[in-house]
């Protein structure tokens, strides 16, 4: 049973002259457990089916299941509320609240799920202990370094235990130390059993994943597991290969939809 | 939610102190102006209550034309000041008729003389803000009021003869007053008494800790030997029905009129339901104009919302991407309005009351306070808070997240 099935979504935004198709008939599959980074160019449409499967935005047509439920035409405060029971997001900008401390910032998911105070300063100081943070609690986003503020933001991602974690390019704004201590923190949630969807541009970074779903002019270009350990190298090969492909892709599109419609009947 | 929602706008407000204090100050100087026009009037009427009572809640006044209107239960509908100025309807027949009445305990006539008072003291000198009443000997019972030294003139001593008041008393005699000499139009007059003071925190007719009562007989000769009373005051025997004693008087003295109503007769009542409506209404007024500035602080708070709503587009968008929904957004900007500008009230409050304490140290105002006043504006400061915090509130719940997250 998948944990997110989108099937045929397609996003259109504006009409007539000003329309633009954002995705056209998506169909994606993750299971719960995966590591998926989601890769493509800049409008390729790795946005919006980031928001769509965060439950930010609805398909304009197609269905989207989460855990086995149409989500696709819910209500805004269905939606609201969905995101803050089953999605952590973490931004490639953090998006940490600067008045508030480490500890609080991560115990905000839980304000709306109006948890009390205790709970969520002692929920909230478990997840920062699990990121490494512990002694950080109380100190304010601009006492921390890049690498450190985006752990608080991973922490508060896994404040109301979610199904589903949607990392947006988060070692974009980070140096390369940093940022791979992020993405080793995120194979550890990974190893732990969480579902993490990964947006990126850095090769290296989508290697660590264990699938790889390219996008293409909104279209899935390709979607294939991660083979074996990687390193830099193997990274720069893998990417001419995928060039490559591409004069393929035609063929090789239609084969992963194919399957999944088995899967399903 | 709530009680996080009011920790949370604390400290945003309190994050941006110089903007919060600016923002607040309009609801500061709007309830700051409203409630002390509102604690004066409110003092004032309360002094002026008091000052109605001290001349005994029994006492009643006759005076000359037909000066008030009076709906069907009695009240008083509107009062014309101009109709008890001129030559006056009241005679001593009329004051014999109050004073027969068996309820009556006292009744006496105030004659008020015009008239130059000099002293023979040291060098003839003129005395200046006094009046001359001439009265009877009713007039200390019928108004409350005690002889401090020597004694009230009789009605049977129909000689020059003065009581005065303890204020002019000090002035001319330094307190021992008795026995001295004081001449009106010439005339001289021994004095008998001495007022005791009054305690009159403001005063709308004569001075009368500055008067000189001189015996009604007497008076009569300053004008060709006839009593010219401008008022007669009854004290109404305790216990007695005081509506049913007015009503058997005005029926008296209608009778001896040749039954025209051109006289008015005023109960204690009568005296605080017209002050209360005069003052009423002057303080509604004042307050109405002083209300203009809390819509003008209202208008403040929601610009500076508005403002705060598009500085925090980043935070709302991921307060609902983590799963804030648009009520809850809401409610967290409502909230901070509110709170800014029921902060800004109670401020207000604060202010009003130094003002008024200010005002109660270098003039003779004084204030009254109650609970309701000060529920009443952080009240309305609240409701500002709501009004002017909804379109702004609006405008961030209805935040698309996903632009928000990108705004720069």
């Amino acid at each position: 049973m998948s944990l997110i099935s989108l099937q045929n979504v397609s996003k259109i935004y504006g009409e007539e002259d000003a329309r633009t198709v954002a995705l056209e008939s998506m169909s994606i599959d993750i299971d719960a457990g995966e590591f998926v980074a989601i890769m493509g160019p800049s409008g390729s449409g790795k946005s919006t089916l980031m928001n769509m499967v965060g439950l930010l935005d609805r398909p304009t047509t197609g269905t989207y299941m989460l855990e086995d439920k149409d989500v696709s035409t819910l209500k805004d405060k269905k939606l609201a509320e969905l995101r803050r029971e089953k999605i952590g997001f973490v931004f490639q900008n953090f998006n940490l609240l600067q008045r508030h401390t480490a500890l609080e910032n991560v115990s905000l998911p839980m304000v709306y799920k109006r948890a009390s105070t205790r709970e969520r300063l002692h929920a909230a100081a478990e997840l920062l202990e699990k990121v490494g943070l512990g002694d950080r609690m109380h100190h304010m986003p601009n006492e921390l370094s890049g690498g450190q503020m985006q752990r608080v933001a991973i922490a508060r991602a896994l404040a109301n235990s979610p199904s589903l974690i949607l990392a947006d390019e988060p070692t974009g704004n980070l140096d390369s130390k940093s940022g791979a201590q992020i993405i080793k923190q995120l194979n550890q949630l990974h190893k732990d059993g969480n579902t993490i969807i990964i947006v990126t541009h850095d090769e290296e970074v989508a290697l660590q994943a264990k699938r790889i779903v390219r996008l293409r002019d909104g279209r899935l270009d390709s979607d294939e597991p991660v083979k074996a350990k990687k390193t830099t190298k193997k990274a720069k090969s893998t990417k001419k290969k995928s060039s490559k492909k591409k004069t393929e892709k035609k063929d090789s599109k239609k084969k992963p939809k194919k399957a999944k419609k088995e899967k399903k009947s | 939610m709530i009680v996080q929602n009011i920790r949370l706008a604390l400290r945003t407000l309190s994050g941006n102190k110089l903007r919060s204090t600016l923002t607040m100050l309009g609801i500061i100087i709007g309830v700051a102006s409203v409630t002390t026009v509102i604690s004066i009037g409110e003092g004032v009427k309360s002094e002026v209550r008091s000052e109605i009572n001290n001349l005994g809640a029994n006492l009643i006044s006759v005076t000359p034309g037909n000066s008030v209107t009076r709906d069907e239960d009695g009240n008083i509908e509107s009062f014309d000041f101009a109709a008890s100025f001129g030559a006056t309807t009241l005679s001593e027949s009329d004051l014999a008729i109050i004073k027969n009445n068996k309820n009556i305990t006292a009744a006496t006539p105030l004659m008020q003389i015009s008239g130059l008072v000099t002293t023979q003291r040291s060098e003839q000198e003129n005395v200046s803000g006094t009046s001359i009443i001439a009265t009877d000997s009713d007039f200390p019972e019928a108004l409350n009021q005690e002889v401090a030294e020597g004694k009230f003139f009789e009605d049977s001593e129909n000689q020059r003869r003065a009581v005065i008041g303890s204020e002019l008393a000090n002035d001319l005699y330094g307190g021992e007053a008795v026995s001295g000499v004081v001449t009106i139009r010439g005339e001289n007059f021994v004095i008998t008494g001495v007022m005791e003071e009054l305690d009159f925190g403001l005063d709308f007719g004569p001075n009368l800790n500055r008067a000189i009562y001189i015996p009604l007989e007497v008076g009569k000769n300053f004008n060709q030997g006839v009593a010219q009373i401008q008022e007669i005051d009854a004290k109404v025997a305790d216990g007695a029905d005081i509506d049913a004693v007015v009503a058997e008087i005005e029926e008296a003295i209608k009778a001896n009129h040749g039954g025209e109503e051109d006289f008015t007769i005023l109960k204690q009542e009568d005296f605080i339901s017209v002050t209360d409506t005069i003052f009423g209404l002057l303080t509604t007024f004042v307050a109405a104009i002083a209300a203009i500035s809390l819509v003008v602080g209202g208008i403040g708070i929601m610009n500076i919302m508005l403002v705060s709503v598009t500085e925090r587009t980043r935070e709302i968008g991921l307060r609902k991407a983590i799963g804030a929904n648009n009520a809850q957004v809401l409610m967290q900007f409502l909230i901070e309005s509110i709170i800014l500008s029921v902060i800004g009230g109670l401020i207000g409050v604060g202010l009003a009351f130094f003002i008024v304490g200010i005002l109660q140290l270098f003039t003779e105002i004084t204030g009254a306070y109650s609970l309701q006043t000060i529920l009443l504006a952080t009240g309305v400061s609240g409701f500002v808070g709501i009004i002017a915090g909804l379109w702004p509130a609006w405008q961030a719940a209805r935040k698309d997240p996903i632009k928000s997250l990108r705004y720069e």
